[in-house]
């Protein structure tokens, strides 16, 4: 009866009005007046959604390793993985922080590998879909990712020299298959055991054999990646919510999916099929002992910049980091890349507003990979949420506080929906196959 | 009929304060005057749209006059785009100072990456490196300077 007395020009105005409301109000909040599609979510709540899955089949193309999808490489890669004789003491391997009972990542808030590292260790898991490596993005490809800890004193805390020799020991076969011939490494005197850039050993080698025994290490990075590019969390209950199967996650973490693209805003960072943004921010997150990475920083030359004669901390994040990684000589611009032809980073400098900015990490297998942050501060996701209700940190941060990071009024409810939505993108295990040391080629 | 015509009125009375509530919120959408393309030569269009073919417009103070082409649509993420240069007459304006300034009002941050822009000879320019990097409303500023005129374009967009 009702809807019979309202005349088209009352349609009118409520359509006017509706508009209006809209275009008040940010692109992601989905009006909830707006009429369901189906019995749960709107049209355009349902637009977001489908931002969230599926996760593509392969991830991006690994431009600058030839060998990024070579399955020899990938097996072998495996082998490098777990074999803890890639290190000084033969007792550290990337399996020791990276393992594969928790997600590709250990429990503790910064990692113990020769020494207590500074920052988290993230989840390798879809790190094949990342830009940008490394909290602070101071790595651009995986292959170069996995060279760094090889050699970084609180890692592994090996050398090239050492690595290169244990190649021709025991994986000249299979390396060989992959790369090429190695080459005669047996003279001591021109190749000694041990060394690596600063070390007196490999700073007297003749340059064309630096850089010979340095082509070896960054095979052994360029088969980790093929390794890792196979360590994709996918099919998690929540993709196949958005398949069409609407059982697959509960009540309540539908309610948080409404939250994660609504009131919440995740999805402003967290977006796209493996949940991040492949950028960088600031939400005020307190850092670790900030001192730890001055012994670093000394070694930087840090290029002419207005607040260039500072000293680095480890709280200057995607700052330094952009530093470090033009003055990379394994980025992809640089002679070890296998396609500089992209110049991917010309635009990239340094400003102030990259002060304090750390990595949108992945949220799919989330629900295994406490802790969190980079800092490792936050040991439960009950922690994490808490932390972004009450609009982030205040203090123990450097640079400023992105604007996004506000108070939510979440209440109790919602902040459990919110988690009981992140549980749901948790992937099907991976292959036995792919989480062990392959006993063979 | 005596409820109907209760009815009816009750209805006009919400219509009337549905048309007040729309004049007073139509004021919180963003002038978009400022996005203007080839196709529909400064009419109004009170939704924030989408950058994307040809886009002409003055500065504030009708200094210059921009002619920006950015191709398909302007995407979250990176994107470049052209910028021809001419004054208020029309005529080209070569070796112009350009700035771009992506920024995020209802976030309160700009972009996480900073435009450069090159001269392409003549009154033509490239602007790359401009990156939109969550989706929502943004802003762009264009600040343009050539001697001793200096003059800005904001533009008001959405990112999807």
């Amino acid at each position: 009866m009702l809807k019979t007395l309202i005349k088209p020009n009352c349609y009118f105005l409520l359509f006017l009005f509706s508009f209006s409301l809209v275009s008040c109000s940010n692109l992601f909040t989905v009006p909830e007046d707006e009429a369901l599609e189906d019995e749960e979510f709107t049209s355009a709540e349902w637009e977001l959604i489908g931002r969230l899955s599926p996760l593509p089949t392969n991830p991006p193309s690994s431009l600058t390793n030839r060998f990024a999808d070579d399955p020899q490489a990938a097996k072998l890669g495996q082998h490098f993985f777990f074999d803890r004789r890639f290190s000084k003491q033969g007792t550290i391997s990337c399996a020791t922080c990276h393992s594969p009972f928790h997600a590709f990542t250990d429990v503790e808030s910064t990692s113990l590998g020769s020494g207590r590292g500074d920052r988290n260790a993230p989840t390798i898991l879809n790190s094949a879909y990342n830009h940008w490596q490394y909290w602070d993005g101071r790595k651009d490809s995986l292959w170069s990712q996995a060279l760094a800890p090889l050699e970084a004193s609180n890692e592994h805390n090996g050398s090239r020299l050492q690595y290169a020799k244990l190649i021709d020991q025991y994986y000249r076969q299979p390396y060989e298959a992959i790369f090429g011939l190695l080459p005669n490494l047996s003279d001591l005197e021109r190749f000694p055991p041990q060394g690596k850039p600063g070390s007196k050993a490999f700073d007297q080698m003749a340059k064309s054999d630096q850089i010979m025994i340095t082509r070896i290490f960054v095979n052994i990075g360029k088969a980790i990646e093929a390794y890792e590019r196979k360590l994709i969390s996918r099919n998690a209950p929540f993709d196949e919510f958005v398949a069409g199967n609407r059982d697959a996650i509960s009540r309540e973490a539908k309610r948080g999916v409404k939250i994660f693209i609504g009131k919440g805003e995740c999805i402003l960072c967290h977006d796209g099929p493996n949940f991040n943004d492949n950028d960088f921010h600031n939400l005020g997150v307190q850092g670790n002992n900030p001192q730890m990475m001055d012994s670093q920083a000394k070694f930087m030359r840090v290029p002419q910049h207005p607040i260039g004669g500072e000293k680095r901390t480890n709280a200057w994040g995607r700052f330094f980091g952009i530093e470090q990684l033009l003055q990379d000589p394994f980025n992809n611009d640089g002679i070890y890349s296998d396609n500089t032809a992209a110049n991917q980073l010309k635009f990239l400098t340094p400003f102030e507003f990259h002060l304090g900015q750390f990595k949108t990490p992945t949220l799919r297998d989330v629900a295994l990979t406490a802790p969190y942050s980079h800092s490792g501060r936050f040991h439960t996701l009950e922690e994490v949420i808490d932390f972004y209700n009450r609009g982030g940190g205040n203090s123990g941060f450097m640079g400023e506080k992105e604007g996004t990071i506000k108070s939510l009024n979440l209440s109790q409810e919602e902040k459990s929906n919110l988690i009981e939505f992140l549980r749901t993108l948790t992937g099907r295990p991976l292959p036995d196959e792919l989480t062990r040391n392959p006993n063979s080629f | 009929m005596e409820k109907m015509r209760s009815l009816w009125g009750e209805i006009n009375l919400i219509s009337s304060i549905v048309l007040v509530i729309f004049l007073v919120s139509a004021g919180c959408s963003e002038d978009s005057s400022n996005v203007v393309t080839d196709h529909d030569h400064g009419s109004h269009d009170h939704g924030v749209v989408e950058l994307k073919g040809i886009v002409s417009k003055h500065t504030t103070n009708q200094m210059f006059m921009l002619k920006l082409d950015f191709g398909v649509k302007l995407v979250k993420g990176m994107n470049s785009f052209t910028l021809t240069l001419m004054n208020h007459d029309g005529k080209a304006v070569s070796g112009a100072q350009i700035e771009v300034i992506p920024f995020m009002t209802a976030h309160n941050h700009g972009s996480s990456a900073k435009p450069v822009v090159t001269t392409q000879g003549g009154e033509k320019y490239l602007v790359e490196n401009v990156v939109f990097q969550m989706m929502g409303e943004w802003d762009m500023t264009i600040k343009v300077s050539q001697g001793k005129m200096s003059d800005e374009l904001k533009l008001t967009f959405s990112i999807k």
